[in-house]
């Protein structure tokens, strides 16, 4: 070992503190004197402390990760957001941009619970108006509320005139997640303020759909959170190992190969079979831009013993013959 | 000497305690108390400019929020949080690692040279970017060894705090990592002439 591997750390701690003697400064000016290792972990700590600080809304981090992480965030916690408008129109774009992926979902049963959840109001029940709309009433049930996350651009609604059943939009995972309340008579609304409001969590579904949207509206930096939310908080839903593939796919798409390609062992890990073609297909493309020429050859050889007649097996003959060379 | 990143946020132990029991409302306090040095420990450990900042802070909270019930007060919460984004900052470059880093890897010197401000921004990013892609080799101990200590400005203590090994064991560490960092800048043509080293 050389001597100046023998670094004086104590005496940089007690530096730092500002507890250093005279003679600690002075034995730490020798060595610095004499070690370049220390005199650029002096200068690179300075570096270091002068990175700037951050913008982020941090109500939005928080309430973000308060839902990855399966809590709610009470709405004692920062302002309350404005409510905003478009789900439905959301909703369609978001259905139309959804057909490649209907092909294959829609024999899982997956599509129609996402198309369910997409046309069905947001708030349930709705109260039937009664006969008197300024008459109040007192529905049986609570209301049960779904927040719908909710992409750029929006409208806004003017301040509601009662307590229609809202819940704070930082429960959501998304940058601007909205309670979406279907049309419900103000009138109706202004006559049941003490209608008891049940606030539950979206699901699954709703989060997996909410990443589908970002990902249709070419949001790609949402859609990657927003899947990642899906698999974090729901690891054994249907809805994650086919948010694993999605993500695979954007992350590939983003030339993040080695993301990628966990990305897409998850979802094989999880035996679903709905995807599993195109993930096996888009895994051996991860490998080849990895580099992994073993792995990627035993995928394409999978792949075509498994699917001989894929619309991946052109590709995948091409390839085992460039890798045959 | 510099401050460290993540040692001055006031979270009062009874906001940890609550948080600790599941009170989202503390949580949520405390997460908003902890986040600004979150943020800023990932963009040291990644680059200002990374792509991945962003996924890392969140993972980061999310990892913290799931952790807090195994928190035992056995170093401060903010040395708690500065271990996770640490370590998630130091997945995410692995993870990476073999794509191209268009941020760090793309600086020109050269362009920058005509404004001396400027200029020594660079040098202090060149600095950063060594100390970034060194950890990024360096076994996942001494990596996370000299993160918090070199990136973060842990004392020797409060690393073997945070990451529950010995005082000896971190001193071992850091003394490995230290010569690994020797030998990255004797490669270094441009740090070992700011340097003088021969």
């Amino acid at each position: 070992m050389d001597s100046l591997d023998l670094h004086p750390e104590e005496l940089f701690d007690k530096a730092a503190r500002g507890v250093a003697s005279a003679e600690d400064l002075a034995r730490i000016d020798a060595h610095l004197s004499s070690c370049a290792t220390c005199r650029f972990e002096r200068m690179v700590r300075a570096d270091f402390d002068a990175v700037g600080g951050s913008t982020a809304d941090l109500d939005d981090l928080v309430a973000r990760a308060l839902s990855g992480a399966g809590k709610v965030e009470s709405q004692e916690v920062g302002p309350p957001r404005r409510r905003r408008f478009g789900a439905l129109l959301v909703a369609a774009v978001a259905m139309m941009g959804m057909a490649s992926f209907a092909a294959v979902a829609q024999f899982t049963g997956v599509l129609p619970r996402i198309i369910e959840q997409l046309t069905t109001p947001t708030v349930a029940p709705a109260p039937t108006p009664a006969p008197s709309q300024h008459k109040r009433v007192t529905p049986p049930e609570p209301v049960s509320v779904v927040v719908v996350p909710e992409p750029e651009p929006v409208v806004e609604l003017p301040p509601p005139p009662a307590p229609v059943a809202v819940v704070s939009p930082r429960i959501a995972p998304r940058v601007a997640p909205v309670a979406v309340v279907q049309p419900v008579p103000v009138k109706e609304v202004e006559t049941t303020p003490e209608i008891p409001v049940v606030v539950r969590e979206p699901d699954a579904l709703e989060l997996f759909s909410g990443a589908q949207r970002a990902r249709v509206q070419g949001n790609t930096a949402a859609a990657i959170r927003d899947f990642r939310v899906v698999v974090a908080k729901f690891p054994n839903a249907p809805e994650a190992a086919l948010a694993h593939a999605e993500l695979g796919r954007l992350l590939l798409g983003r030339g993040e190969a080695a993301s990628a390609l966990e990305s897409f062992d998850a979802y094989l890990a999880s035996h679903d079979l709905t995807l599993r073609e195109d993930v096996e297909g888009a895994r051996a493309m991860a490998l080849q831009a990895l580099g992994r020429t073993d792995l990627e050859r035993a995928a394409w050889e999978a792949l075509l013993r498994e699917y001989p007649l894929s619309d991946y097996a052109a590709r995948a003959r091409t390839r085992l013959e460039s890798l045959a060379h | 000497m510099t401050t460290p990143i993540l040692r001055s946020v006031p979270a009062t132990e009874s906001l940890v305690d609550r948080a600790v029991r599941g009170d989202t409302v503390a949580t949520g306090q405390l997460l908003k108390q902890l986040a600004p040095s979150m943020i800023r420990a990932a963009r040291s450990l990644l680059g200002s400019t990374h792509a991945d900042v962003d996924d890392v802070v969140q993972q980061s909270l999310i990892g913290l929020v799931q952790s807090l019930p195994s928190f035992r007060g056995e170093c401060s919460i903010a040395h708690f949080s500065s271990r996770i984004v640490t370590r998630t900052a130091l997945a995410a470059r692995r993870r990476g690692h073999l794509r191209s880093d268009r941020v760090d890897d793309s600086i020109d010197p050269d362009a920058f040279a005509v404004d001396p401000s400027q200029a020594e921004a660079l040098e202090a990013e060149r600095r950063r970017h060594a100390v970034r892609a060194l950890i990024q080799t360096l076994p996942e101990e001494q990596a996370e060894t000299l993160a918090l200590r070199v990136v973060l400005g842990f004392s020797l203590e409060e690393v073997a705090e945070a990451t529950g090994v010995p005082l000896n064991t971190v001193r071992s560490r850091v003394r490995l990592a230290k010569t690994a960092l020797k030998k990255r800048i004797e490669a270094d043509p441009r740090l070992a002439a700011a340097l003088e080293v021969e």
